[in-house]
């Protein structure tokens, strides 16, 4: 109190005197002076700054501890010195300064000025700014003019890498999407993207942390997702950039691919376009585009609702590149576009055409040995598939408010195939043929509102259609053992119809509650309705002889399904607690050949998990959950089909529900990057019923039916370990599993059979980290599979690799990929080896790529396996692309 | 005599008074690029002629929340989760002792060191004029450590004392950026005059103080060898075919050359 009155009453005298020095020689000025306060007190730290008469600061210093202060080197001229200080008015005093000697002093009287500032300075435009999860930067702050491409751009960007594949981090997390005022082409193929579209249009890049597809959904719902937008200028054009890569090789191997795009403001395009016979999968590319990649999404019921053919002659998936084996002739063009007519409305269209024609190679021997059934099959198989698939996609997002939005989805796939095979069946000619289509046409429209800052609720609602039509005939008859009365029999076909039709709604709130704590809670209904109808006949010629009891369906499955799901996360510092309770009312009705039945099961599927980080250096989480699953159409109906040339097969003729109980255990020791790290995994399952078949084994077919059964078990332990030698720069991998599976069945009406298969891997993998050039990366891997019935059967096989790369400079480098494959259990042949090369040559940086690549160096033609079954051994052997050369290059326009 | 107390005690509470109009708090945000642009803040405390810039708090911009209707910022704040240099300028030495800190052994361990330094940044003072805020502020540049920074400051706020190490301009500096934009400083508060009396300033240990090239030597092949290690077990750990390039973005702290 005292101090202020004190203060706010008095006059402060600044005193100054001041002497300047002339100095002539060089017709500079040097001024010397002291500042003092009334008291005569030195007054110190006091800002001296001489201006020009055009107010320009030329000298500026401060006083000392006396209050002196000392200005050299001065131009003669006209000034203004100030004298500036917290506390003191500001005090200014036009000089002259010229070349005599001149000495003054200035005694100036000034009234104190009390400063009480307490503000917080509001910056209006900065390069960076940051708002909630959103980080701004204004790009004309970043660029020097250099910049190309969106990727050279973004490489300026602070806090953003790019690494040599074009790969883009934030931080050490890879961005979900690369968008371009909001919207959204390419997904997390955005590379196509960076690499080629010009970087001047661009005014600002944001980065989105916590990025939720839905916009809503932002800070509701669990995310750790990053993704970046790109905003255009207002002024910039239409403007048109894309690439195209060649690729010309020995014989017919080829490939192209080229990108064109076209974005305005308002409404972008984008054109692709791939042929090859290199063995690509084509769709590849743009299989994220088809099918978004979302995992436990809001608003995304009926995503695993198809329809499953229950023919198919496409070869199994190989445990091996499939790209080895797929002869191919693929021709593929997409058009991708997105308008924005009005502020609130977007639209996304997608469409592709993909036509392909396929060839696979295989001879096999089965050798079965069961029950006192022995025999050998050999099998020739030369497979012919032709199809042509037509997709278009729509989405319509319409934003109604801040808070609510509209998304609407609609698709339509329609595929027609033609599949023709060649086999030579224990030296019998037969020809297979199967020709069908794939119709679906999908709709889902969802809203989402905000109503409240934290709280979100959400209604979906889809219906899906999906047909699934196919046509099978067989140019042997094989089954005469079945139909001993049809003698004259020398072929069968059989037609299928295969329909789905699925309606749902769904209601889901998420609340994420003031400690954190996230609770769902979901009201549903899923209907789904299938009609499986076959007709299977034994043909004489193109006559139609029969249509064999107990091999025609008419099944109609009609499944309801009224659900409340409801899910809570608890979190307390370390530990984390996931609650989740299903409730199902399900009324089933099948109808089967014209006998109508219904069922009505309730079950409630509990599910209970935890996630625990005890320390920095330990985690762990596991898991508990009981479920009860409904019977699927294809193990209701009741009479056989035709499920491949020598196959039958049914379903139980019921309804069922199975149970099934699991446990997962996790602990990670130490975290990914450091020097050590571990991480063992166990799952635990437990079917108290499961499906399983009881089989009838012949030489010429098998017939096979679901049968429900009690109790079987399943266990499966992996443990990864890590740990880095500094001395050799190199990270040593090892990798240990086990699996233990077992189940019941019935073949040639023998009593359960129980059937335990164990397989337990090893594998180690070492892999440098050096400076230089050259890395290696060495690993092997051998897998033991022992099949126990009565008999015993087991055997090893291995896996090796040795991958070397040649980074010889930032414009070439070399990558060579070896492997070798061991089969324990083949007598001869049993050892195959591959060589890949691909080298890469930058000849104009972001501009014109060429490379060289080859496959399958050593030409090896063939590949052989082995597989143990509960019945006996399989030997297959699959024709490969034979050894190709491809000349590559790639330019950006 | 009472004569004499009477002034003695004038003269003491003129003291205080001088002093207390001589403090004051400024509250620097600073981003780097660094630290991925997560702001920290950093007071500038000064009194007598003595000053302090030390980190008060860091926003982790995860845990930064806003309010769409209302516009309020809600910032979550924690503990800062990496250590940050604390920066001391005596001004009637004209030397700067900072204490900061070298990262070892992967990051897991690191070591504090005194430094003293001169106070040597020299200003270049410009004729552009940019109002921010209510300021009218005025342009200088200068070369530090090997950054070009543009500064803008104020003569309305006659404090000639500044973020980091960037003292002597004639007004307290409202915005300071380098032309990477790697590094700026941006001032968000400011406090005349300032209870100090509750706030004691840090104490560095001069007596052991190395000089800034000494230091600079230390953390030079500390960083080379850490950063090493760490290319080397992050590439060696990749799955097969997986590769990464650990793009070094230059050196982006606040010095960079000396």
């Amino acid at each position: 109190m005292i101090l202020k009155l004190n203060f706010n009453r008095a006059f402060v005298f600044l005193t100054i005197l001041g002497f300047a020095y002339i100095n002539q020689v060089h017709s500079q000025v040097s001024i010397k002076g002291q500042v003092v306060n009334t008291y005569d007190e030195p007054a110190i730290f006091i800002n001296v700054y001489i201006e020009n008469l055009s107010s320009q600061i030329i000298k500026t210093t401060t006083t000392n501890e006396n209050g002196r202060f000392f200005i050299s080197k001065i131009p003669s001229g006209n000034y203004k010195i100030n004298f500036t200080g917290i506390g003191y008015k500001k005090k200014s005093k036009i000089i002259f300064l010229e070349k005599i000697n001149e000495e003054f002093s200035l005694v100036i009287r000034l009234e104190d000025e009390v400063i009480n500032l307490n503000e917080v300075i509001i910056h209006a435009e900065r390069p960076i700014s940051i708002k909630k999860d959103t980080i701004n930067f204004k790009t004309k702050f970043f660029i020097n003019g250099t910049e190309q491409t969106v990727e050279d751009l973004l490489q300026k960007i602070p806090g953003l890498q790019i690494d040599n594949n074009g790969t883009i981090k934030v931080g050490n997390q890879e961005i979900e999407k690369l968008m371009v005022d909001g919207d959204d082409l390419f997904e997390r193929g955005y590379k196509i993207l960076s690499k080629n579209m010009p970087a001047y249009p661009i005014e600002e890049v944001e980065i989105l942390k916590n990025y939720s597809n839905n916009r809503l959904l932002n800070g509701v719902e669990e995310s750790d997702k990053v993704a970046l937008n790109l905003k255009l200028n207002e002024k910039s054009k239409r403007i048109w950039f894309g690439n195209f890569e060649t690729g010309l090789g020995n014989g017919q191997f080829y490939q192209l691919k080229g990108n064109l795009m076209n974005f305005g403001k308002k409404n972008k395009y984008h054109f692709f376009t791939n042929l090859n016979t290199i063995g690509y999968d084509a769709t590849g590319d743009i299989e994220n585009l088809i099918r978004p990649f979302r995992i436990n999404e809001p608003a995304s019921i009926g995503d695993n609702q198809s329809v499953n053919s229950i023919l198919s002659l496409s070869p199994n998936q190989l445990n091996f590149k499939q790209s080895r084996t797929n002869f191919n002739n693929v021709e593929l063009v997409s058009l991708n576009a997105i308008f924005n007519p009005t502020e609130k409305l977007k639209i996304k269209t997608l469409g592709f055409f993909n036509a392909d024609e396929t060839a696979f190679f295989r001879n096999s021997i089965d050798v079965v040995d069961v029950n006192g059934t022995n025999f050998t099959n050999t099998e020739d198989y030369k497979l012919r598939n032709t199809k042509r698939i037509t997709f278009g996609k729509l989405d319509v997002i319409y934003n109604m408010s801040k808070t609510k939005m509209l998304e609407a989805t609609t698709k339509y796939n329609n595929g027609e195939f033609n599949d023709s095979s060649n086999l030579v069946f224990n030296s019998n000619s037969t020809i297979e043929n199967l020709q069908y289509k794939n119709t679906l046409f999908d709709q889902k429209i969802s809203y989402t509102n905000k109503f409240k800052d934290k709280k979100v609720f959400l209604l979906t609602g889809r219906f899906i259609d999906e047909q699934t039509p196919q046509n099978y005939r067989l140019n042997q008859f094989f089954y005469q053992n079945l139909f001993p009365d049809s003698e004259n029999a020398n072929n069968v076909k059989q037609l299928s119809k295969n329909q789905m039709q699925f309606a749902g709604i769904n209601a889901h709130l998420l609340d994420r509650k003031e400690n954190g704590n996230l609770l769902e809670l979901q009201l549903g209904n899923e209907y789904r309705k299938d009609q499986l109808s076959t007709t299977f006949s034994l043909l004489e010629n193109e006559t139609r002889l029969v249509q064999p009891n107990g091999y025609q369906n008419g099944a109609n499955y009609q499944v309801n399904d009224v659900y409340f799901k409801s899910k809570y996360r608890l979190k307390v510092k370390n530990l984390g607690l996931t609650g989740k309770l299903n409730f199902h009312q399900l009324f089933n009705q099948l109808k089967d050949n014209q006998i109508s039945s219904n069922q009505n099961p309730f079950f409630i599927n509990p599910s209970i998990g935890l996630d625990w980080k005890i320390n920095d250096k330990n985690k762990i989480m596991t898991s508990y959950s009981y479920n009860t699953t409904n019977a699927k159409i294809l193990d209701a109906y009741s009479n056989f089909v035709l499920t491949g040339f020598r196959s039958f097969s049914k379903g139980t003729g019921s309804f069922n529900q199975l149970d099934a109980s699991s446990l997962v255990f996790n602990h990670q020791l130490g975290n990914w990057s450091d020097r050590f790290f571990a991480n063992t995994y166990i799952v635990y399952n437990k079917n108290h019923d499961f499906f399983s078949t009881n089989t009838i084994i012949e030489q010429n077919f098998a017939q096979s039916q679901k049968i429900l059964i009690k109790d079987r078990e399943f266990i499966n332990i992996n443990s990864k370990l890590d740990y880095y030698f500094k001395f050799i720069s190199s990270n040593l991998k090892l990798d240990l599993g086990y699996t233990q599976s077992e189940f019941k069945n019935i073949v040639n009406s023998s009593d359960f059979r129980e059937v335990t298969s164990k397989n337990y891997n090893y594998g180690l993998e070492l892999r440098s980290g050096f400076k230089g050039i050259f890395n290696y990366h060495i690993g092997t891997k051998w897998m033991n599979t022992e099949i126990q019935t009565t008999v015993e059967n087991s055997f090893t096989d291995n896996v090796s690799f040795l991958d070397l790369s040649f980074v010889i400079n930032k414009k070439l480098d070399v990558q060579l990929q070896s492997e070798r494959y061991y089969f324990g259990n083949l007598q001869t042949e049993n050892t195959y080896c591959f060589l890949d090369f691909e080298a890469q040559y930058k000849l104009i940086e972001n501009k014109l790529n060429l490379g060289l690549s080859g496959s399958n160096l050593f030409n090896t033609q063939r590949f052989r396996n082995f597989a143990v079954s509960d019945i006996g051994t399989a030997t297959t052997q699959y024709r490969l692309l034979p050894r190709f050369v491809l000349l590559k290059m790639e330019y950006r326009f | 005599m009472k004569n004499k107390l009477y002034i003695n005690i004038i003269f003491l509470l003129m003291s205080i008074n001088l002093f207390s109009q001589n403090s004051f708090k400024a509250v620097y945000k600073m981003l780097l690029e660094k630290n991925g642009y997560s702001p920290t803040y950093y007071s500038l405390i000064s009194k007598d002629r003595d000053s302090e810039f030390k980190l008060i708090e860091r926003i982790i911009p995860e845990k930064v929340v806003s309010n769409e209707y209302t516009g309020e910022i809600v910032l979550n704040t924690e503990t800062p989760d990496s250590i940050q240099p604390v920066i001391r300028t005596n001004f009637k030495q004209e030397k700067i002792y900072s204490y900061d800190f070298i990262t070892e052994d992967d990051g897991k361990t690191y070591t504090g060191y005194s430094i003293v330094e001169p106070i040597t940044v020299k200003w270049k003072l410009g004729n552009e004029t940019k109002k921010i805020d209510k300021y009218l502020c005025k342009k200088a540049t200068t070369r530090f450590r090997g950054r070009n920074y543009v500064a803008w400051y104020t003569e309305e706020i006659p404090i000639s004392i500044g973020p980091w190490k960037f003292h002597g301009l004639p007004g307290i500096i409202i915005n300071m950026t380098d032309n990477t934009n790697q590094v700026s400083f941006l001032l968000e508060k400011i406090e005349i005059p300032y209870d100090y009396l509750n706030n004691k300033l840090e104490v560095i240990d001069s007596e052991h103080a190395i000089s800034v090239r000494e230091f600079i030597e230390i953390r030079k092949n500390a960083k080379i060898k850490s950063r090493e290690f760490f290319k080397k077990k992050v590439l060696s750990k990749l799955p097969r075919g997986a590769n990464i390039e650990l793009t070094q973005g230059g050196n982006n702290d606040i010095e960079i050359e000396f």
